[in-house]
């Protein structure tokens, strides 16, 4: 400008020009109205950066301090023996897994013999209830007029015995009697059920001498598998004295624990550097390890012959495959225990927590549990690993979709099927994920269950599922929100390739696929690379959609089933934010640890972001 | 080979009494060409004159535009009407290959780019592939400079290479009739060089007809030249008669550069 | 050797059929799959639709449902009487209604929250998107002011930008946490009584100036929201500014006008219509947010309007003055309360309560009116872009 020119350099006589173009602005502090305003927008537009950079402050403020409390707690955690007991707990709950199986074999083998006498039972049972509840409201009512105190009129009471009646024998002849019972046991049922009242208090004849007919079958069923029966008793019983001592160890823990946490919460920490005297709490614990390791050796000792006495068959193959493959864990997890009592004489309560070992147990813990009367722990690796199935699986399956309408509306599609296509892709934008979410809970969670049971559909991988809200099912919504943003960001990529491209693949003779998909598609790929990647950031970054559909169980997810994993409930990085930072008391650690979940996801966002840039960049230079 | 007094070859390309419009405006009218094999036919004319818009009537380049058809009229190639309903559009641009003004190599390698005709008319052996690129590039005088370098990204050649990889690119499919829509705008004189001695070589093999607003290149590299005026054939000769002495006025003062 | 022009067959016939049938097939496909998505949506808008609107609109005069949009959420009671008769009744008039009942009175179910309307939950996002808005409108387009008017190529420029990008970048629930530790826990107040959290305290004589935070309210999820969409907002404020032709602005420079002057009299008029439409996706999108209002803003209760606050009672010879300082306050008191919103009342809904035939038709017309406003603020958007991008064409 002109002006500042002559204001600034100035000329050692001014000129006739100058004077004529002197300023006529009035200054203040030196800061002229022009200036003020320019300064204004600038410092309105450091707003960007200003958040982004009190985003980081206040996430680190509230997160940094978690380091040392979650530190403390170990230390406490250590220190007063519970990590002591855990040595021993955690080995010993595969003795439950191992149980379960076991059990599972049993009742797989005693149904081989029971089946019918049971369905029998329960078909017969199913139908008493029916007409139950086909009578519900007669029933009520005679029932109060019987319980009234004054003893209500006889005649009332002949009246609504005779509505129940009535009722009972129009829900009797609607019965359909199952295929299970014969006929004369039908005729039967229907008779006594038909005279069913409120004050018969034992069921109907036909029904006693059902139940009566599978006792007598089960008695039997246990008797053939006798040998079966008694090792899974056994093996069941085997850790019950180990679990009497641990109890007591563990109660004994807990009491140490509770200590320190009264003396912090009361104060007086400041004074005293170990207020409680750890040593002496802690031997209580130590002196009885002989008798621990005892006892873990008496359990794998009768686990082993427990496990020995087994049958080498079960009534059915799947039963059989299901106790060859316990065989197979027990050895190793008998191993474990034994390790386990070799490493509670080096066990120390006095060793230090280092930093380095809590940002181990932050980032790669396998365990979040937080509300526990045991021990708190802020492991990672269960939100991560929910986070980045869902995210993947979600770009997966939006990926191809959102890239084959890019490439379908822009190379194909009509004028007139691109203002419709593009609209309504868009608009997908515009619904907010907590309507999508709730789609997910209330439509698409049944139908994907449904879909799971149909019979001719079992070869997929995790069917039949047994969770309406999983993975699977949020993946599949936040493929929906991750769409537009993929759809458009391509799109634009395949506006971008440039015409002469196509020129030339058409007057070399090639169709309208081949330039497709041998020129533009080849030619947009880093532009569909970035898509891909910003698809990914939005889905990483979604709260409500994993919050309502992703089944919140936290735990990592069992991979073992194969692809089927992605069918599991998972807990998700967003999610765990949303649902626990309303419940947390500020400054616990459970508070800092959800804080420090939002930096590591801010800092993941940033990344995304920046692999996202770097791919346009390598595509503008491309293009240039 | 026929005897001496056989007739002459017949044309391989000729348009007929064709009209072109774009919508309702005439773009070609009344064009009457025979273009003989092994023979460079240069298209001259004034900017806008439809010289362009003749040549991509030729491998039906124009069918994309909207609203652009031939109204009347009509263009043989090897003796078949190309608007024909048994014509296949991609065998037709696989014998009538085509370069344009601004080299346009995909960015792909270029091996690849030379044998993505061959590949995009189901061409699978890597031998063919491979002898078709060599020779395509040989005859594109390219094989010598890059022989060493097929896998390497086009986009890294200089606008000279680039321009004569697209030939390359054009002939691998062996077409009869190569279009070359003023390949050498956009180069510098030595490339341009390059190219018209280059073209020399291609009419053993090829019949090119080629668009330039360079009248010293038509002269240089052609045949046979035909001037178009507002799309009007006014005049087509021996590229020397032409010069030389063109018959119509409109010609003349063309040449001459007195065009009012 | 060279064939008779006239005789030879067709030198251009190709493998057709298969060639052809191939390339049909594969354009079908990929029509298929685009109509899938295009499917999927509409069948979701369309369920929404089906399902909500018997809970929105009735078949008789008025044909809406009133209730449903002029009341607070409550309890509902469903009522069961031993003939099998059910009905529903509003948590004030349960026991009346069981009273009289009297002997025939059989069970009662209770379901939080599907009872009443969702009145309030559509006060609070309105005042929360107000708030919002107008921050981010504020911020947003000075923003872009500076970008596209004043600065200069350098590093402070690539610096706004790269905020800008990464900002549109960061979660949303990453939001809600900036907005708890700052809005909710650490922003300034006027107070005389500053808390004991309170990080910096300022005496200013009169009054004090605790860093101590708005606690959870319209303000502070207000302000949360802003920066989840003030990306939004300058990145289409910039557009449109860039829009206005160059010339514009040579034009009245030329003519001695200053840099503001420009601005504020060539280019501003013209962008305004472009900036205020894209604000109404801004609208949309901070309407649409469930996780940045969860911790600053959100109840999932509360059986008040914001300005039904409990002010003590004026004596009954309050001047006039007095009637108007209290009116005041509780106009202002609006922005210091925490709301009900529609997203998180939806969230509510789905989530926390279990699944019935009464808490559906609660959650179906709760969905159904929220995507009604926010599609139609989304629409409108869309509609006014086309018609103003047609209409300022330079």
């Amino acid at each position: 400008m002109p002006a500042d020119l002559n204001n600034d350099s100035t000329p050692s006589r001014p000129t006739l020009g100058s004077l004529l173009l002197k300023s006529q602005r009035r200054t203040f502090l030196g800061v002229d109205k022009q200036k003020a305003i320019r300064f204004f927008f600038a410092s309105n537009s450091s707003a960007a950066v200003i958040v982004l950079v009190l985003i980081m402050l206040f996430l680190l403020r509230e997160g940094v301090d978690f380091l040392p409390t979650y530190r403390h707690e170990l230390e406490t955690y250590q220190h007063a023996g519970l990590e002591f007991c855990d040595l021993v707990e955690q080995p010993l709950a595969e003795h439950q897994q191992l149980c379960s199986k076991l059990r599972r074999v049993l009742s797989a083998s005693l149904n081989t013999i029971t089946y019918q006498a049971r369905s029998r039972r329960d078909a017969a049972y199913q139908q008493m209830r029916d007409v139950e509840e086909e009578t519900r409201l007669q029933r009520a009512v005679l029932t109060n007029a019987l319980a009234e105190v004054p003893p209500a009129a006889l005649e009332k009471l002949a009246q609504l015995r005779q509505e129940l009646l009535t009722a009972t024998q129009l829900a009797v002849s609607r019965l359909a009697v199952p295929p299970s019972l014969t006929p004369s046991e039908g005729w039967q049922l229907k008779r006594d059920l038909a005279l069913l009242s409120p004050e018969s208090a034992e069921p109907p004849l036909v029904l006693e001498l059902l139940s009566a007919a599978y006792i007598r079958v089960d008695t039997e069923a246990h008797a053939s598998f006798k040998p079966l029966v008694e090792a899974v008793e056994a093996f069941e019983a085997a850790p019950d004295e180990l679990h009497t001592l641990l109890n007591t160890l563990k109660k004994h823990a807990r009491e140490t624990k509770a200590l320190v946490t009264d003396f912090h919460s009361s104060g007086k920490g400041h004074g005293r550097k170990d207020p409680i005297d750890f040593a002496s709490r802690i031997t209580p614990l130590t002196s009885r390890i002989p008798e621990l390791s005892g006892r873990i050796e008496a359990y794998a000792q009768r686990a082993q012959t427990a496990a020995a006495s087994l049958p080498p068959q079960a009534g059915t193959p799947q039963a059989t495959k299901m106790l060859s493959e316990m065989r197979a864990m027990l050895p190793g997890h008998l191993t474990e225990m034994r390790a386990a009592a070799g490493k509670l004489p080096q066990w120390s309560y006095e060793k230090r927590v280092s930093y380095f070992k809590v940002v181990l147990a932050f980032f790669f813990g396998d365990a979040w549990i937080t509300n526990s009367s045991w021990q708190d722990f802020f492991g990672f690796i269960p939100l991560l690993v929910g986070s980045v199935l869902i995210a993947v699986l979600a770009v997966l399956i939006a990926t191809p979709l959102s890239i084959i309408a890019a490439i379908y509306t822009n190379q194909f599609a009509s004028v007139r099927e691109q203002d419709f296509i593009k609209p309504v892709i868009e608009f997908i934008q515009a619904i907010p994920s907590v309507v999508l979410g709730f789609i997910g809970i209330s439509v698409l969670g049944d139908v994907i269950k449904d879909v799971s049971h149909v019979s001719w559909l079992q070869w997929l991988p995790g069917f039949p599922i047994q969770e309406r809200l999983n993975m699977f099912n949020a993946a599949c919504l936040l493929a929906l929100m991750a769409v537009p943003t993929m759809f458009s960001l391509a799109e634009d990529a395949l506006n971008n390739v440039p015409r002469a491209y196509i020129d030339a693949s058409d007057a070399l003779g090639a169709t309208k696929l081949q330039t497709v998909f041998r020129v533009i598609v080849p030619s947009a790929r880093s532009g569909i690379s970035a898509a891909v990647l910003l698809g990914l950031g939005r889905v990483i970054g979604e709260t409500m959609v994993v919050l309502l559909v992703a089944g919140n169980r936290i735990a990592i997810p069992d991979f073992r089933s194969g692809l089927g994993v992605v069918f599991q409930p998972a807990h998700t990085l967003t999610g765990i934010i949303a649902q626990e930072l309303g419940e947390v008391s500020r400054g616990s650690a459970h508070w800092q640890a959800l804080f420090m979940v939002g930096i590591v996801l801010f800092v993941i966002s940033l990344l995304v972001n920046w692999c996202a840039r770097a791919f346009v960049r390598r595509f503008e230079l491309s293009k240039s | 080979m026929p005897a001496l007094q056989s007739p002459p070859p017949p044309p391989v390309v000729q348009v007929r009494e064709m009209d072109f419009c774009y919508g309702s405006s005439i773009a070609l009218e009344g064009i009457n060409l025979a273009v003989e094999r092994y023979r460079i036919t240069a298209l001259i004319g004034a900017s806008g004159c439809g010289k362009s818009t003749l040549l991509r009537c030729i491998n039906r380049m124009n069918d994309r535009v909207p609203g652009a058809r031939v109204t009347k009229g009509e263009i043989l190639v090897k003796g078949k009407n190309i608007h024909d309903d048994d014509v296949d559009l991609t065998q037709l641009r696989k014998q009538v290959g085509m370069v344009f003004q601004k080299s346009s190599p995909f960015p792909k390698t270029i091996y690849e780019n030379v044998a993505y005709g061959q590949r995009t008319h189901g061409v699978k052996s890597k031998d063919i592939l491979d002898d078709a690129v060599e020779r395509a590039l040989r005859h594109a005088a390219l094989w010598e400079e890059l022989k060493d370098r097929l896998d390497q990204n086009a986009l890294g050649l200089s606008g000279g290479q680039q321009q004569r990889l697209c030939i390359a690119r054009a002939i691998a499919t062996r077409p009869d009739v190569l279009l070359m829509d003023e390949p050498c705008s956009a180069l510098d004189p030595i490339a341009t060089l390059k190219i018209e001695e280059l073209m020399h070589q291609l009419a053993r093999e090829f019949t090119v007809i080629i668009v330039t607003h360079n009248m010293q290149q038509a002269v240089r590299v052609s045949d046979y030249t035909a001037f178009l005026h507002l799309g009007k054939l006014v005049e087509f000769a021996e590229t020397d008669a032409l010069f030389s002495n063109p018959r119509q006025k409109l010609t003349e003062s063309y040449l001459r550069g007195t065009f009012s | 050797m060279t064939p008779n022009p006239t005789a030879v067959g067709n030198p251009f016939a190709g493998a057709k059929n298969q060639q052809e049938r191939r390339e049909r097939i594969t354009r079908w496909l990929l029509r298929l799959v685009t109509f899938f998505i295009v499917a999927v949506t509409l069948g979701i808008l369309a369920l929404i639709a089906i399902k909500g609107s018997p809970v929105v609109f009735r078949s008789q005069w008025p044909f809406v449902n009133t209730k449903f949009l002029t009341e607070l959420p409550s309890t509902l009671h469903v009522i069961e009487d031993v003939k099998g008769n059910k009905q529903e009744v509003e948590v004030g008039h349960a026991d009346e209604v069981k009273a009289g009942l009297g002997d025939n009175f059989h069970s009662e179910t209770t379901i939080s929250y599907s009872g009443g309307g969702i009145l309030g939950p559509i006060v609070g996002t309105a005042l929360l998107v107000l708030v919002s808005i107008s921050v981010a409108l504020f911020l947003g387009v000075s923003c872009a002011i500076y970008l596209s008017e004043y600065a200069k190529h350098g590093k402070f420029l690539e610096l706004v930008r790269l905020a800008i990008l990464n900002l549109a970048g960061v979660p949303s629930v990453v939001f809600g946490l900036f907005g708890l530790g700052a809005f909710v826990l650490t922003a300034p107040v006027f107070t005389h009584m500053p808390m004991d959290r309170s990080i910096l305290i300022i005496p200013l004589g009169f009054t004090t100036l605790s860093f101590e935070g708005w606690d959870t309210c319209v303000l502070s999820g207000g302000f949360t929201l802003a920066f989840v969409i003030l990306p939004v907002i300058i990145t289409a404020s910039e557009q449109c500014l860039q829009a206005v032709p160059q010339g514009f602005r040579e034009t009245s420079m030329a003519l001695g006008a200053t840099r503001w002057q420009t601005i504020r009299y060539s280019v501003l008029p013209f962008a305004m219509p472009g900036i205020l439409t894209s604000s109404i996706l801004g609208i949309a999108r901070a309407a649409g947010e469930t996780a940045p209002i969860m911790f600053t803003a959100a109840l999932a209760f509360k059986d008040k309007l914001p300005w039904q606050k409990a002010l003590p009672p004026l004596p009954a010879d309050a001047s006039i003055f007095a009637h108007w300082e209290q009116s005041v306050s509780r106009l202002l008191g609006v922005f210091t309360e925490s709301v009900q919103a529609l997203p998180y009342h939806i969230y509510t809904i789905a989530a926390k309560i279990p699944q019935n035939e009464y808490s559906e038709r609660a959650q179906y017309g709760s969905v159904f009116v929220f995507l009604v406003l926010v599609a139609t603020l989304a629409a409108t958007s869309i509609w006014l872009r086309r018609r103003l991008r047609a209409k300022y064409r330079w």
